[in-house]
């Protein structure tokens, strides 16, 4: 934030947030309109109030702006910051403190869905070897996203207020109606979940030693940072650093980059001592093939796009192994959308969804559509929420194209010998 | 009395269009010149001429000040209401409405983004010359109204040259259209370039009809030094009486190469100056004018020549360009205070050793940025604008150099315009007859005084 003074206020951030351009301009919404929301905050020329809350809010802390920034100011912190004081001010609108609680419950319970009781189930059986001091971090976002997506849908199909989705939300979690979901909707080996068991067979065939943590992997907290709930992340962030000790874990692999985003960069500001390595799966399977030659292929010419996720490309820094690993698949031609790497376009995720649904769609709309440019058969990432709104992109704009993880790309390309 | 405004405002855009809270407005009070402030009564965000059309007569009956706004880049303060108001911010209005790839000219709404214009316009094989340091934000209403530069003004002009016809709300609300479809024009007073530039003091721009070319095929970049800036300012005159005309000629002095190799860790030499050198053209042709470019750097007096023979090292030779404004700050520990002023090229030499003086005299830290092609000198001030001193003898120091300026034959903006920045000096460089003139073509047009009132000095 020290940076904060150099801002030459030139407006270039208005060019790359996601949006700002999802809102049609509207400077109080871009990042330049922050920078001075935030400092009239402190000045005290403006006053906390739910309106206010708005403009904060309706960012995806994706953190285009401080990559686009001459002076490589982070307006995405601003707005964490801007969060964090406006909710010390107890100026969140109700829908908002209600989100807030649920999400302090969630972190607390290991299940940022409330859905703690069922998430290790996709693990059941496959084949763990749980002797290393390397532990494979599953996420909760990616064991529990499809309860999200059904929330999420069943509001936009029966337009229910918001207020009433977030108490249903709560009250199913209490009376263990997750576990009814889980049953009826294929829990176990849902669309989210299939990319955990394709990463773990994945680290299993490199003869990757890992550990699960099973029911008591914690949940990362990130939603407590990014929703500007500090206090409560730095108490979190402590706990499970204390926990990762006490169960001797010295490396984690990921495979949502929004948690390890949140452990390789935001851990080490929150908690003293940090040591424990960050791996994405895709940093592995990207050493193995440029070690080994690992033989992929995919059974008839396939045309993908590879979008990259903010967490990956900007929090934790990887953008050349998810095309070492796409470049290495025969019958994959990789197509470049524009925004790529690390001036990547946030898919309109990034925890707008979960209270401006309409600027998120337009959001999501506007970056599926620079995807779709070079007429791909596939959209590819890897993080759940740029894949639960690419999905929704894809259906608003009827394309052919199908959303698959890059792990799931990997694992449908590996040959039975290999 | 706002929240009349306010209503009235919401009869003709709705309500989702007028922004008066607080919380809304606030980002509306500052534009990219950071020391200049206002509040707005409220923010409009109309999407058609006739929209604007409506608001600007509802200001008129009213006498309500109008402040148009693009993205709000300028530098100048244009873009600010410093007596509150209505802002119309026209960036609503975005669309692009026709490119003729046989007529070579493009139609566009007032908020249209250049580099937007730019990327459309080059599946085309098309570009518009105008080439401001914005152009990722900046909006062609704004490029238009300020009559924006750039790096290729040199060889091509600047806005005002570029422009072939405009469609313009009236201080009135009357909406006219002035000049044409066609390259040649000469049908009545040219109404056309009394608005490029005009600041929003006249009108407001809505839509542009723009005169484009194709894209170069080639171009070549070539990188000199010199142990001093005034042998940088020699070169470049000689440049142009080898018979050539660049598409770019870029000097950066001392302050700035030292403060991108601190910044960026490089090892770019460090001499008092650096002029880079770019041409276009096709293929062959390019390769023969920087055989020559680079001939004549080298009999100005050039310690050393480099030419860009790979992408990497184009882009490598660059940086000291692009990222010299941008390392400063970072550098200086202050804040970047960017001047323009334009002068013959022949006056260069002693332009750059003149600043130097005037900076040091006041203290002021000074490096030296120009588009030494067409005499375009930004001379970047380092200042702690929040010690008022500090800022009020770099106010000082930059009058000084403006009167300078004006007194060898020079202007005092080059392609920033004058806004509120300027206003008082205006007056000093084309003297009190044509500023009448200027204040009564302003009577004329805006007898209420409601466009974009304080600026420009009319």
């Amino acid at each position: 934030m020290k940076k904060l003074q150099f801002c030459e206020h030139c407006g270039f951030c208005r060019a790359v947030c996601p949006f700002l351009e999802a809102a049609n301009m509207e400077e109080s919404v871009g990042p330049r309109g922050r920078k001075t929301l935030f400092l009239s905050l402190f000045e005290g020329n403006v006053k906390p109030s739910p309106r206010l809350a708005q403009k904060f809010y309706m960012c995806g802390v994706c953190r285009a702006c401080a990559v686009k920034c001459p002076q490589g100011i982070d307006i995405s912190e601003v707005s964490v910051q801007a969060r964090n004081a406006i909710i010390k001010a107890n100026a969140l609108n109700p829908f908002m403190k209600k989100v807030a609680d649920s999400l302090v419950s969630g972190v607390k319970s290991g299940d940022i869905f409330g859905a703690a009781a069922t998430k290790a189930k996709w693990a059941e059986n496959i084949n763990i070897p749980n002797s290393s001091d390397t532990v494979f971090f599953a996420s909760c976002m990616d064991t529990s996203m499809a309860y999200g997506e059904l929330l999420v849908d069943v509001l936009e199909k029966f337009g229910w207020a918001e207020n009433t989705l977030m108490s249903l939300s709560g009250f199913a979690q209490k009376l263990g109606v997750i576990k009814f979901f889980d049953t009826f909707l294929g829990g176990k080996n849902d669309f989210y979940r299939k990319s955990l068991v394709n990463t773990v067979n994945l680290l299993n065939k490199l003869n990757v030693k890992f550990s699960y943590l099973g029911d008591e992997e914690p949940c990362c907290g990130a939603a407590l940072h990014t929703y500007g709930l500090l206090d409560e992340f730095a108490e979190h962030a402590k706990k499970v650093y204390k926990a990762f000790k006490e169960k001797g874990v010295r490396r984690l692999i990921v495979h949502n980059p929004i948690c390890g985003g949140v452990f390789k960069d935001e851990y080490p500001r929150y908690v003293d001592g940090w040591d424990i390595e960050v791996k994405h799966i895709v940093e592995i399977i990207a050493d193995a093939i440029e070690k080994n030659g690992i033989r992929l292929r995919l059974p008839e010419h396939t045309k993908v796009v590879f979008h990259d996720p903010c967490y990956l490309a900007r929090f934790m820094n990887i953008v050349e192994e998810p095309r070492i690993v796409l470049k290495a698949i025969e019958n994959l031609e990789l197509i470049e959308p524009p925004n790529n790497k690390r001036e990547t376009k946030c898919c309109g995720g990034g925890g707008v969804e979960l209270i401006y649904r309409d600027v998120s769609m337009r959001a999501a709309v506007n970056r599926v559509s620079e995807l779709s440019i070079g007429d791909p058969d596939i959209i590819s990432s890897c993080c759940p929420v740029c894949a639960l709104m690419i999905k929704k992109g894809i259906k608003n704009l009827n394309l052919k194209a199908k959303y698959v993880d890059i792990v799931d790309l990997v694992a449908n390309s590996l040959s039975p010998s290999s | 009395m706002s929240l009349k405004v306010a209503q009235a405002l919401k009869k003709i855009v709705g309500e989702d269009n007028v922004l008066e809270l607080p919380e809304d407005v606030l980002p509306y009070t500052l534009d990219a010149s950071i020391i200049y402030k206002g509040m707005p009564t409220c923010v409009v965000r109309p999407h058609s001429t006739e929209e604007v059309s409506k608001i600007v007569k509802f200001a008129n009956e009213n006498r309500i000040p109008v402040v148009p706004r693009g993205a709000g880049t300028n530098l100048v303060g244009a873009a600010v209401p410093p007596n509150g108001g209505i802002v119309v911010d026209l960036t609503g209005m975005n669309r692009i409405l026709e490119i003729n790839t046989v007529d070579l000219r493009c139609t566009v709404e007032a908020g249209v983004v250049h580099a937007k214009l730019e990327s459309e316009l080059a599946k085309y094989g098309l570009f518009w010359p105008p080439d401001p340091g914005s152009s990722d934000s900046c909006t062609m209403g704004g490029v238009i109204a300020m009559n924006a530069g750039g790096m290729r003004a040199l060889k091509y002009g600047t806005t005002r040259d570029w422009v072939l016809g405009l469609k313009v709300v009236l201080p009135n609300g009357e909406v006219i259209k002035t000049g044409s479809k066609t390259f040649k024009g000469n049908a009545g007073y040219d109404l056309t370039r009394l608005f490029v530039g005009s600041e929003g003091t006249l009108g407001i721009i809505t839509e542009a009809t723009l005169k484009l070319r194709p894209i170069p095929e080639a171009e070549s970049r070539i990188c000199a030094y010199f142990d001093s800036i005034e042998k940088a300012g020699v070169a470049v005159s000689k440049i142009y009486m080898a018979g050539i005309v660049p598409a770019a000629m870029e000097l950066m002095d001392k302050g700035v190469i030292i403060a991108v190799n601190k910044w960026l860790g490089k090892k770019f030499p460090e001499m008092d100056a650096c002029l880079i050198v770019s041409v276009d053209g096709s293929k062959e042709e390019v390769g023969a004018l920087a055989n020559k470019v680079e001939r004549v750097l080298k009999e100005s007096g050039a310690s050393q020549v480099l030419r860009a023979t790979t992408q990497e090292e184009f882009n490598e030779i660059w940086l000291i360009r692009s990222e010299g404004a941008t390392a400063l700050p970072n550098v200086t520990g202050k804040m970047n205070v960017t001047h323009d002023v334009c002068v013959p090229i022949s006056k260069l030499p002693e332009v750059f050793k003149e600043i130097r003086k005037i900076c040091e005299k006041y203290g002021i830290p000074v490096a030296i940025l120009s588009h030494a092609g067409d005499g375009n000198v930004h001379a970047i001030f380092s200042v702690n604008l929040k010690d008022p001193e500090e800022t009020a003898k770099a106010k000082k120091a930059h009058d000084e150099m403006c009167r300078y300026i004006i007194k060898i034959g020079g202007t005092i903006s080059g392609e920033h315009g004058i806004g509120i920045d300027k206003a008082e000096l205006l007056v000093e460089e084309v003297g009190p007859v044509a500023m009448e003139l200027m204040r009564s073509i302003k009577r004329l047009l805006d007898p209420n005084n409601i466009m974009n009132p304080g600026k420009m000095g009319v």
